[in-house]
């Protein structure tokens, strides 16, 4: 049965709970698989694709539970996928933001993970020959490719796959950034016009940096620059993005309400932004260092997660903070559970990088 | 080894993550698994079962248009949702495809049945209207009290006695109290059950009688005053004796016969008014003979209206915000004020696009800067006139007014050069001081220049009668011979505001506001840089103001230097309407034979002290009459309640007999309001109280009977309603107004066509009219209208459809001949409002009539389009009130304050508010007549001004049923600047207390810099007490014992039948789920249980301003008697406790 959407539902509280603090976190698992596409394609981060592959699905893969848990009848959920509205009607004009990006969400998740098992196919291949247990799966893994001449001549089909995975994680990378702007009222969201691009940017700075760490944590002393590098310049790129994208974001608030009571209101946010730039500054520089001094990545990684989790909290929920219009600030009041409702997209998320991981190596020696 | 403890590693990692996950996940995967909602499939849209009705909404004033869905649920007719009328000037076209864009109404020729595929924009309280229709605390059946007055019980009685009770009197069995019966204050009656002939004949010719010795009085010593009076009496005394009657069964007071006939102790007030069910009323109050029809005005925008009505000659007057350039929009909130939240959206959506610059001159601050063009100008209360005479003065010293349309000094000059209206600019006013025609026009008569009506100006250095030339001067200050002999001071009228702007520098008037000096120089230069697209824009918050007539006055110099009177973009009185009382039947409320009347009414509006007998008797007597008891308001056009209470209170000029009261609730409504309970209290000074409303609020708690009344959904206040100023800037705006659905209150039987009646005011007032035998009501009642088809011709008036049919027919049939209704009406839209009008089975009472009523039916009202509007020169068509507008008003100038006996100042001014008569002497300024507010509470006592804007939430005390609204601010506040905050050291969400010099309020702050340093502001429209249930309030306490006694007299819970109240029981269990989804059930299903929504929040007026040198009645202005709501001053002291104020609070 369709259910109907009443009009108190619509007026229930606008603030977004913490959990989709998380969800803006996990939506970095596209980059990740853009990166990986990226990397597939154009050969230049190839030491680096297993781990950016399993990494992205494990967090694509759950993304999606951040939005599910804000929803006030999370049951009604399936909807979307069942009568999605994504062509508009004579009735019903528009589409469903949300809607259209579920559906991307499910291409985007089948296509990445077609992606991933091409890629490991022939890898597969030969650890079965290598394995004693399980060697029935890591066949049946290899899709049949048992040869390099059949995975090269797959590449094709993968490169093909590589290629349109692009659109809808790139989609997904801008997403939570246009639905805040496009599909609230927050005053301060409305006017923060510089959000999709240092969303977008921000994203990259958070799958670099959750690469770097898993990685770190992976081989340690043993970590190649061949792995890492590539991985640490995305990286600098990303932080010395958000750091100017954010102060030039300042600076068009500081014009448009120059000594307006509005500039009173966003103290709290304009605070946050110094430290966020001051951190990803940090982690840029960080980053340059790294490139020489390898250990010091790990650094580069924390850094860079306190800056995007400062970034973060300040879009969503400092940002909430302010009323809409535009004047008053408020406290903010979290549930008790917020912390473990926030952590438990996330830690599913790890739950599945350490199964994937499991079955898929996060380093491939022996690729086209 | 190493791989071994790699996976035990990673096995703890992911048993910790999953654990993780699975406990901080399990409460939506159980959301999931067992949701608390209840599945409920799409409305239906279409189909045997729907329909739709076209209709006007009555959730503020405004009249916006609403389309309404109904559902036919085994043969319930239950209503679905409202929607804006798409063919409405207000709400305008949307297409389902276009809901961004602007967009105009649908054509009015446009497919009834087609228009079915627009909608229309209609605000947040528009769309809830539904909850008001379904309101559990409803009553639906008579009632009368079971106890002492106020004590909450109530028990039902049937129809038939309740007429006969309110007629012949009765009694309150558990009390043993006698309630006096209506009979023998409907004096026609008595004369005519004494069988005197004509009663008429003789109250006609008493009233004769009576005007002749007031209009001797002047001439008469009181010797020869009591001469005339005593020979009046034995006269009558003598002719009524004829019959068995003495004068004192006629006349109030024999020695008093100026006061009117016992007809005038009937007093009937309501409070919302509409278009029919106010003609209705006031028919009603005719056929009684009673003087005293009033309104709630005072407490709606009686200062604005009075202010108007001196300057133009008409009250209600704003701009044309489709065609401006620039407003200074100032008093007025968005979302408030006409056109209303629907109807405001043009504003927004104009200066959003930068067609449009608004000055938003408000403590409070707007709720958008439209990319910059609202602009926000914080004032202090009460000093707008600063603000405009600042203004005057940058105009005038760089020469940016009208000249040309200033020098025509008649109407004939001002034709010439293309002008519909004139100004008396250029008129020469005696401003000789001490003078006794000082104020008034120096007139040709005077100079022996020409006749007493001809005014005089200043033509080439001569003075010259005000039509014999086409042009004269503006500035002008010199000295006069009269004929007399007698040399006096003479100046312009413009010479004269002249002269008051120019009486303090920029930088001093903007000391006063507290407008920053380049602020009002920007706006000064904006206003005369539009042309005359420019207009102010104002209302509540300069008119209701102890000196918010004056405010008024000189915001609209503004208006008056540009000249954009009824110009595109300019200022406008209402549209034009259509004959909806006499195009074919005479539904009007006059002409049907109505009693002959005479006396002043109880709150002593539109007449002056001056021409009572009072006066003249204390006058002769003790050569001085001043102070009169009470106030008294020549000039107000409207009514006060304030003065309705305190008459009463004081038997000034008379006492009352019997209150009818319909659709108000004063005691919540107006400020300080609470001090009505005193009145209400007292079954001596008030024996008979009778109250026709939807539930029984903090007024009718006091009442003797409920007379259970309809919603506008229903048959509540039906019938044509004209679109208040500027109605969109169309030369034609009417919505009208249809039963959606049969009404829900008990069905009372039947009229002699077979046609249902239901209780409600129109079937109430129809009952009494017949069983008292008025003119007016029943077989022949409704007469045809001279020199049309229905000319000699009387109709019956037996039940509302009776009635309101001829009210269409009427509107109709003038739409027709203005050619706004096609004389051909297409056969699709009859069928279409046949199929789908619930009123349309009334149809056979005008049949002749009926496709035209269903054409305007169909599309919700009669609507012309702008562009056709206008002329070539963008003058509108419609026509003006008045051709004269007004620099200075001899009658204002000659209108004496009743208290002290000096004269009024006539012309705009800054006065500080004050208070109406001086408080022990104390005065400040020569015109100034009363003590400033801030000598009587300065500011180091009283650091704050609280003030109480409407919102486009909440607009009135009665919004609490709106429960979707609910949602979104389920309660108010105190909203506080934030610097203010800091020095208290409070934060959003601490309960303060709120002291004002009536008492205190305690209430949670929302810290904001939307409202100015030193202002609180909290959002109108909560703090409600009794609503047929009971919260006793605890959210406030006031100083005076008696008052302080009364709010703790008020009972704990109200006792009332199970069946005599909510509606609601027929409606099927999903609607009701879906009408109150945050309620218990307990509310809905239940009678009287308690609902937290509806009782929380705070109001200001139960602690709002009085005037000491008026016994503590509430505040009013000076001229206007409007009740001022926005100068309350306080102090603030934080209490230490704290509330949560969530983000579902933070829009208001």
């Amino acid at each position: 049965m369709i259910e109907y959407f009443y009009p108190n539902e619509a007026a229930t509280p606008l603030l977004w709970e913490p959990v989709l603090f998380a969800y803006t976190l996990l939506v970095s698992g596209a980059d990740l698989l853009i990166l990986a596409s990226l990397g597939y394609l154009t050969k230049k981060l190839e030491k680096t694709i297993p781990l950016l592959l399993i990494l992205g699905i494990s967090f694509f893969s759950v993304v999606l539970l951040g939005p599910l848990a804000d929803l006030r009848s999370p049951h009604k959920a399936p909807l979307l996928f069942s009568i999605p509205h994504i062509s508009p009607t004579y009735t019903t004009p528009g589409i469903s933001l949300i809607a259209f990006q579920s559906i991307l969400w499910i291409i985007a998740l089948i296509l990445s993970i077609v992606f991933m098992l091409l890629y490991f196919s022939y890898p597969m291949y030969l650890k079965s020959k290598e394995v004693e247990r399980f060697k029935g799966l890591y066949l049946a893994f290899s899709l049949g490719v048992d040869s390099r001449e059949k995975y090269d001549k797959l590449s094709l089909i993968t490169k093909g796959i590589a290629i349109i995975l692009l659109l809808p994680a790139t989609l997904w990378g801008l997403y939570p950034s246009t639905l805040l702007i496009s599909q609230t009222w927050s005053f301060v969201w409305r006017n923060w016009v510089m959000l999709p691009v240092i969303y977008f940017a921000d994203t990259f700075v958070v799958a670099t940096a959750i690469a770097i760490l898993v990685y770190f944590i992976w081989r340690r002393r043993r970590m190649e620059a061949e792995v890492i590098q590539p991985l640490l310049k995305v990286h600098a790129a990303g932080s010395l993005s958000v750091s100017a994208l954010t102060a030039l974001q300042l600076s068009i608030w500081w014009f448009w309400f120059d000594d307006s009571i509005i500039i009173q209101s966003l103290t709290t946010i304009t605070s946050w932004m110094f430290i966020v730039i001051a951190l990803l500054i940090t982690s840029f520089v960080l980053s340059l260092i790294a490139l020489r001094f390898l250990v010091i990545s790990i650094l580069v990684s924390l850094v860079a997660f306190a800056g995007t989790i400062a970034n973060k909290w300040n879009i969503l929920m400092n940002s909430q903070l302010i009323s809409k219009t535009g004047m008053g600030v408020f406290e903010l009041h979290l549930p008790a559970d917020w912390l473990f409702k926030t952590a438990s997209p996330i830690a599913l998320a790890i739950f599945l990088l350490v199964i994937i991981s499991s079955l898929f190596p996060l380093e491939v020696k022996e690729v086209g | 080894m190493a791989n071994n403890r790699r996976r035990v590693v990673k096995g703890i990692i992911a048993a910790a993550s999953l654990g993780t996950f699975i406990y901080g996940y399990y409460g939506t995967v159980d959301k999931i698994l067992r949701p608390s909602v209840t599945i409920y499939g799409p409305d239906k849209i279409d189909g045997p079962e729907v329909r739709y009705v076209y209709s006007s909404c009555l959730g503020c004033n405004v009249r916006c248009g609403i389309r309404v869905r109904i559902i036919n649920v085994n043969g319930v007719q239950i209503v679905e949702r409202i929607e804006g009328n798409p063919y409405h000037v207000y709400n305008r076209a949307v297409l389902p495809e276009k809901q961004i864009k602007r967009y105009n109404p649908l054509p009015y020729s446009f497919s009834a049945r087609e228009s079915l595929k627009y909608t229309g924009t209609l605000c947040a309280r528009g769309q809830d209207g539904i909850h008001y229709l379904y309101d559990p605390y409803r009553v639906v059946k008579p009632l009368k009290r079971a106890g002492p007055r106020g004590s909450g019980r109530w028990k039902t009685i049937s129809w038939e006695q309740l007429i006969d009770e309110i007629v012949n009197g009765g009694v309150i069995e558990e009390t043993g109290e006698r309630l006096p019966g209506i009979r023998e204050l409907f004096t026609y009656g008595v004369l005519r059950d004494a069988r005197f002939e004509d009663p008429n004949n003789i109250l006609s010719r008493m009233k004769e009688d009576v005007n002749q010795i007031l209009s001797n009085s002047s001439h008469l010593t009181f010797d020869e005053l009591r001469k005339k009076i005593e020979e009046f009496k034995s006269k009558w005394e003598a002719e009524l004796n004829t019959k068995g009657l003495t004068l004192s069964d006629i006349l109030i007071d024999p020695d008093r016969p100026d006061l009117g006939t016992k007809a005038n102790q009937i007093v009937f007030v309501r409070g919302r008014g509409q278009g029919h069910s106010d003609d209705f009323s006031q028919r009603w109050v005719a056929a009684i003979g009673s003087i005293n029809w009033l309104r709630h005005t005072s407490s709606c925008q009686l200062g604005y209206y009075a202010g108007n009505r001196i300057w133009a000659g008409y009250t209600d007057i704003n701009p044309d915000v489709r065609g401006a350039k620039v407003l200074i929009m100032a008093g007025a909130q968005i979302g408030r004020l006409h056109p209303g939240a629907t109807g405001q959206g043009l504003i927004i959506e104009r200066a959003a696009e930068g067609e449009l610059k608004v000055y938003y001159v408000n403590p409070v601050a707007p709720r958008g800067d439209c990319n910059g063009n609202f602009i926000w100008v914080p004032i202090k209360p009460g000093t707008d006139a600063a603000l405009a005479m600042a203004m005057v003065r940058w105009i005038i010293e760089n020469g940016r007014y009208n000249k040309i349309f200033l020098e025509s000094p008649n109407e004939e000059s001002a034709k010439k050069k293309g002008e519909i209206v004139y100004t008396n600019a250029t008129w020469l006013v005696i401003t000789e001081d001490g003078h006794p025609r000082g104020g008034t026009f120096l007139r040709a008569s005077d100079i022996g220049k020409g006749e007493k009506n001809q005014y005089v100006v200043v033509y080439n250095g001569e003075l010259v009668p005000y039509d014999t030339v086409d042009e004269a001067e503006l500035f002008y200050a010199g000295k006069v011979k009269l004929s007399t002999g007698e040399e006096v001071e003479v100046k312009t009228a413009l010479q004269i505001l002249k002269d008051e702007a120019f009486s303090r520098s920029i930088e001093e008037w903007c000391e006063i506001c507290g407008v920053p000096v380049e602020t009002v120089v920007r706006m000064a230069f904006d206003f005369t840089n539009a042309g005359r697209a420019a207009s102010t824009y104002i209302h509540r918050g300069v008119g209701m103001q102890p000196n918010g007539e004056y405010s008024v006055w000189a915001y609209r110099t503004l208006d008056l230097l540009i000249g954009n009177y009824h110009r595109r973009g300019g200022l406008m009185a209402r549209a034009d309407t259509t004959n909806y009382n006499g195009a074919l039947y005479n539904t009007g409320p006059s002409n049907f034979g109505e009693p002959v009347k005479w006396g002043p009414p109880i709150d002593r509006h539109g007449v002056a002290y001056e021409d009572t007998l009072e006066y003249w008797v204390r006058l002769k007597r003790d050569g001085n009459a001043y102070p009169a008891k009470r106030p008294w308001y020549p000039l107000t056009p409207e009514e006060s309640y304030t003065e309705i209470f305190a008459g009463i209170d004081e038997g000034y000029p008379y006492p009352v007999k019997a209150l009818f009261m319909y659709y108000a609730n004063p005691v919540l409504a107006a400020n300080f309001g609470i001090k009505f309970i005193k009145v209400l209290r007292d079954t001596e000074k008030l024996p008979l109280f009778v109250a026709i409303t939807t539930t029984i609020n903090e007024t009718f708690l006091y009442a003797d009977y409920i007379i259970p009344d309809t919603t506008y959904l229903e048959t509540g206040t039906l019938g044509i309603q004209y679109l208040y100023a500027s109605s969109a800037g169309v030369r034609y705006a009417e919505a009208w107004r249809v039963p959606v659905v049969p009404p829900m209150t008990m069905k009372i039987g039947e009229d002699p066509n077979g046609y249902p009646r239901y209780s409600s005011l129109w079937e109430f007032l129809i009952d009494l009219a017949k069983k008292l035998g008025t003119p007016g009501y029943g077989e022949r009642s409704i007469p045809g209208v001279k020199e049309t088809r229905y000319e000699g011709k009387w109709f019956p008036l037996h039940s509302i459809w009776d009635y309101i049919m001829r009210v269409y027919a009427n509107g109709a049939v003038d739409a027709v001949k203005k050619g706004l209704i096609p004389e051909q009406v297409p056969v699709d839209d009859v069928k279409f409002v046949e199929e789908n009008y619930w009123i349309a089975r009334f149809k056979d009472i005008v049949p002749s009539e009926w496709p035209w009523i269903a054409y305007a039916m169909a599309r919700g009202g009669v609507f012309t389009s702008y562009d056709e509007s206008y002329d070539e020169n963008g003058v509108v068509k419609r026509k003006p009130k008045r051709t004269l507008l007004e620099f200075w008003d001899e009658k204002l100038a000659m209108t004496r304050n009743s208290v002290t006996g000096q004269r009024f100042y006539g012309g705009p001014k800054y006065f500080p508010p004050a208070t109406y008569a001086p408080i022990e002497a104390k005065t400040t300024e020569k015109w100034l007549q009363g003590t400033p507010l801030r000598e009587i509470w300065p500011e180091d006592r009283y650091p704050f001004l609280v003030i109480m804007p409407g919102s486009p939430l909440y607009t009135k005390h009665r919004s609490q049923f709106y429960y979707w609204m609910k949602q979104i601010m389920p309660r108010n506040y105190a909203v506080l600047h934030p610097r203010d905050a800091a020095r208290l050291g409070v934060d959003t969400g601490d309960i303060v207390k709120i002291e004002t010099p009536n008492g205190y309020v305690e209430t949670p702050v929302l810290v904001e810099p939307t409202t100015a340093p030193g202002i609180i502001t909290i959002p109108v429209g909560m703090g409600r007490w009794a609503d047929t249930a009971i919260s006793k309030p605890e959210y406030f306490e006031i100083r005076e014992k008696e008052l302080k006694e009364l709010i703790e007299a008020i009972p704990e819970k109200t006792e009332i039948p199970e069946d005599a109240v909510n509606p609601l029981k027929v409606l099927p269990e999903i609607s009701k789920k879906t009408l109150f989804t945050k309620s218990n059930k307990e509310f809905y299903e239940s009678s009287l249980a308690i609902d937290e929504w509806r009782f929380n929040g705070i109001t200001l007026n139960v602690i709002a301003s009085s005037d000491p040198s008026l016994k503590d009645w509430p505040l009013l202005s000076w001229v206007g008697a409007s009740q001022v709501y926005f100068y309350t001053p306080a102090k603030v002291t934080k209490t230490g406790e704290k509330e949560k104020i969530t983000f579902t609070n933070m829009i208001w």
